[in-house]
């Protein structure tokens, strides 16, 4: 999967987390899932990371899923953040 | 659930890992940590982690969430995402006075009416990191009835009084004891401070002891290992709920037959040692109930 600069992270490389990689934009939603457990929780984890896309109405994008072992709701908030960064910006200070 | 907060367990809300396992180590209550856990890159991400955590997952203990302080343009989104959760209270770093609680209760307040969570529900802790602070721990304690517990936060206190540092923390006395008092001056729980040299239990436990002796009626802590020790010094031994038993029981005869004096084992009872029975009772049930 190729990403500009423009594409935004969110997420760890630590256990139990993952990290998103994520770029709002050309043709179509493109989910790529790296996992360990990819033969049994893959398709839930492409549940969850479609549900967060659903909700922001986000239908051409790019998303890289790096897991190591996150849960559901660790899912769907990486998502959520990577989303909000990409169409809002990152708020610091 | 109990109803004692003996041990306030911070877990940072940016590590879903810590997270997800912090319930296993029987704390009273967690506290999903927004603010000093979590760097100011990564505040967004903490907010919406914990929230669909606590979405997802319900621990069975109190649950507090500590947000970044009024200062920070944190603040206000940390308020309005946490509200519709409905932790037990969220907890205000750097309370320095009662315009401070007054302000959060009023925020609390407005999230509560648009999500239709009863007004009141939500309570908060105030921790207490200045000299100004402490000075004002009575005003905070009282500010608002959602005051449920106040504690201090000892790390900035120190830098604030240009304080020394040491491991049995002789220079924060003055204001563990000033802020024991204000809190049971305004009938809110007095939460002692977090220790943070988790590597040695025994001065951890001598802390706890010597908060205890001040009146605190819970202790803030970071690591798991804290817990256990926390819940030894504050549940109350057989020996101790034994003699509150035999109080009570004298207590209750008396009452029956409309003594006046109250004795046991040739010593008068009156009633603070009647309240301290009542106490320890109640803490032996709660001890019980949570297994």
């Amino acid at each position: 999967m190729d990403f500009s600069s423009k594409a935004v992270v969110a997420g760890s490389d630590s256990k139990n987390d993952l990290k998103i990689t994520l770029e709002v934009g050309g043709s179509g939603r493109h989910v790529e899932i790296q996992s360990r457990v990819q033969e049994k929780f893959g398709e839930a984890i492409r549940e969850d990371v479609i549900t967060i896309l659903d909700e922001y109405q986000i239908k051409d994008v790019q998303v890289l899923v790096e897991d190591l072992g996150a849960l559901d709701y660790a899912v769907k908030a990486r998502v959520e953040t990577a989303v909000k960064r990409a169409l809002y910006g990152q708020k610091e200070g | 659930m109990n109803s004692l907060y003996r041990t306030m367990f911070f877990v940072p809300g940016n590590a879903p890992g810590k997270m997800t396992k912090a319930a296993i180590y029987g704390a009273d209550c967690i506290i999903y940590d927004l603010e000093d856990a979590v760097s100011i890159h990564e505040k967004d991400a903490a907010r919406d982690l914990v929230r669909h955590f606590l979405m997802e997952h319900r621990p069975d203990c109190r649950i507090g969430i500590r947000i970044n302080a009024q200062d920070t343009s944190y603040y206000d989104e940390d308020v309005k995402t946490m509200v519709p959760l409905k932790p037990d209270f969220l907890r205000l770093p750097k309370s320095e006075t009662a315009a401070d609680i007054k302000n959060l209760d009023a925020l609390i307040t407005t999230y509560e009416q648009e999500a239709n969570i009863p007004t009141g529900t939500i309570k908060i802790v105030a921790t207490i990191e200045t000299a100004l602070g402490v000075y004002n721990a009575f005003q905070i304690a009282s500010a608002s009835k959602r005051v449920l517990a106040i504690g201090l936060g000892s790390e900035d206190f120190r830098v604030d009084m240009h304080m020394d540092r040491t491991d049995d923390g002789q220079e924060i006395l003055f204001a563990r004891n000033l802020i024991s008092l204000a809190a049971h001056a305004a009938s809110v729980m007095p939460i002692d401070y977090v220790y943070s040299n988790f590597k040695n239990a025994g001065g951890f436990t001598a802390d706890v002891t010597f908060g205890k002796m001040l009146g605190f009626m819970g202790k803030s802590v970071i690591h798991p290992n804290q817990i256990p020790l926390v819940h030894a010094v504050y549940s109350p031994t057989d020996k101790e709920i034994e003699e509150a038993e035999k109080v009570m029981a004298a207590y209750k005869t008396a009452m029956a037959n409309a003594s006046g004096v109250i004795a046991l084992d040739g010593k008068m009872i009156d009633k603070p040692i009647v309240t301290r029975a009542k106490v320890t009772l109640a803490y032996a049930g709660e001890t019980r109930r949570k297994g």
